[in-house]
């Protein structure tokens, strides 16, 4: 009757799972106390309301321990986590301004390409500003390969898209903001930021 | 010539197979097109990356906090591994309680067993009747008490239902017991004592006293399961060697109660009362905080 041989925050991630799948609540705090930062950071990058954050991240969390049977070990712990927070958030965010489909403004094939904007691409404050006017989908797309650090299979994953989805979601976003920076340039002011 | 615009961000971030990423050096070498698009990527990348670390150390300043976790999982795909989670739960939970009830048995056990020796199969059977209703009501009252504030928490932060949680510890403690008491019983076998004399000569008063304790506990808290089921135990012991003269009353309801008929669905009904009581939210007197 020894005590269990490995502490909770040394367990691998896919065994925290299994405790908690089991109803191990320490399992699910582990959990937590590992990836909350990661999971509160992604969500804070989709939902600006601290309160509708905060909610959604509970949400996460609750979701965790009810389903962390499902989890197949298919993928990593953390991209499932992310596909989880991704999906409450882009709920969250659907029932509290629901998107309009379809309302993706044309980028005609003539624009100027991203190329001709590097200059002002340095700009970094430029980019994040255009990066905030981009549809709230395409900014997680963002987020999701380029600061997350996600495969195009598991971005496609977390999005519950075809990986072609993907792709397309991110050339749409780069003519988008090399669009946008384009026309900051030109009057020299700030780029309209929705919502 | 075939761009690679496709997959210069999964370039960028690092997530490209080796055999891909010297391909599409290659191609960079060869094509500026890509090279600046590759320099948007890059920026774009950066930008992201540093405003991730800005959200999630803002993030990080916040303590986490967990959900109030009341429901059940979904487990419907896998009930068997389901089980054994819990039992394996649970047994981590009630190990020392389980061992001590055993502990005190086999202690007993060896302490009685040169007296059961000396006086035949009546001793042993009498020395089974006495210790192991005891020891399991012990076992059984330590097991669930809301009062018993680490055991509530986890009860009341368990996603599994307490009904089923207090069934696998009661599996656990009987099962741990009904080892222990089978291994003496076989100790006692040579003393000619038939199997089926032992089981019931044993088996109905422990299952009576410690159903009784359960439900004490489950309405009350473990002190007065302790007592009660101590009280009842005594009792019965003293029906026993008091005269039947001067306890007519009690010493014929005693001898009903240890009826196999009566006993029985006695102990069925107050397993399920005290798991119908353990369900109710307001007998779980712990909540974890919102």
């Amino acid at each position: 009757m020894s005590d269990l041989a490995v502490p909770l925050r040394d367990e691998s991630d896919v065994h925290l799972l299994q405790k908690v799948a089991s109803g191990h609540a320490d399992a699910l705090a582990a959990l937590q106390q590992r990836h909350h930062v990661r999971i509160g950071g992604y969500i804070a990058g989709r939902i600006a309301d601290r309160h509708l954050r905060e909610e959604v991240e509970q949400d996460v969390w609750l979701t965790v321990w009810h389903h962390a049977s499902r989890f197949r070990g298919e993928s990593r712990v953390l991209t499932w986590l992310l596909a989880i927070a991704h999906n409450k958030a882009m709920g969250a965010l659907r029932r509290r301004w629901p998107e309009p489909i379809g309302d993706l403004p044309e980028i005609s094939e003539g624009a100027p390409g991203p190329e001709a904007r590097l200059e002002a691409l340095e700009q970094r404050e430029a980019i994040s500003s255009a990066i905030q006017t981009l549809s709230a989908t395409h900014r997680a797309t963002l987020d999701l390969i380029l600061g997350q650090g996600l495969s195009l299979q598991e971005a496609a994953d977390v999005m519950q898209c075809p990986v072609g989805t993907v792709k397309s979601r991110l050339s749409y976003a780069r003519k988008y903001l090399a669009r946008e920076l384009e026309r900051t340039e030109a009057i020299g002011g700030e780029p309209r930021v929705a919502r | 010539m075939l761009h690679v615009d496709d997959e210069l961000p999964f370039y960028v971030n690092g997530t490209l197979s080796q055999d891909d990423r010297a391909r599409i050096q290659g191609h960079l070498a060869r094509c500026s097109q890509c090279r600046e698009a590759l320099a948007f990527w890059q920026s774009l990348s950066s930008v992201m990356v540093e405003t991730r670390e800005a959200l999630e150390q803002e993030a990080a300043e916040r303590a986490p906090s967990l959900p109030h976790l009341p429901a059940v999982p979904s487990y419907r795909r896998a009930p068997v591994r389901r089980a054994l989670n819990l039992f394996a739960a649970q047994w981590r939970l009630i190990r020392w309680q389980a061992a001590l009830a055993s502990g005190i048995i086999l202690l007993g056990g060896l302490l009685a067993l040169p007296a059961i020796r000396s006086q035949g199969s009546v001793g042993a059977v009498e020395f089974l009747r006495w210790l192991a209703p005891l020891a399991t009501a012990l076992g059984v009252s330590l097991l669930y008490s809301p009062a018993e504030r680490e055991m509530a928490e986890l009860l009341g932060t368990l996603p599994t239902s307490t009904r089923t949680v207090l069934l696998a510890r009661l599996s656990l403690l009987y099962g741990g017991n009904a080892a222990v008491i089978g291994l003496l019983a076989l100790c006692l076998g040579p003393y000619g004592i038939p199997v089926a004399t032992l089981a019931t000569g044993w088996l109905i008063p422990m299952a009576l006293l410690s159903s009784l304790a359960l439900l004490v506990a489950v309405l009350t808290d473990a002190i007065v399961a302790t007592g009660v089921s101590s009280g009842l135990w005594a009792l019965l012991g003293f029906s026993q060697h008091a005269s039947a003269e001067a306890n007519t009353w009690l010493h014929s309801l005693l001898s009903l109660i240890n009826k196999p008929e009566v006993a029985v669905p006695l102990v069925v009904l107050q397993l399920a009362m005290a798991l119908w009581f353990a369900g109710r939210p307001n007998v779980t007197r712990y909540r974890p905080a919102s």
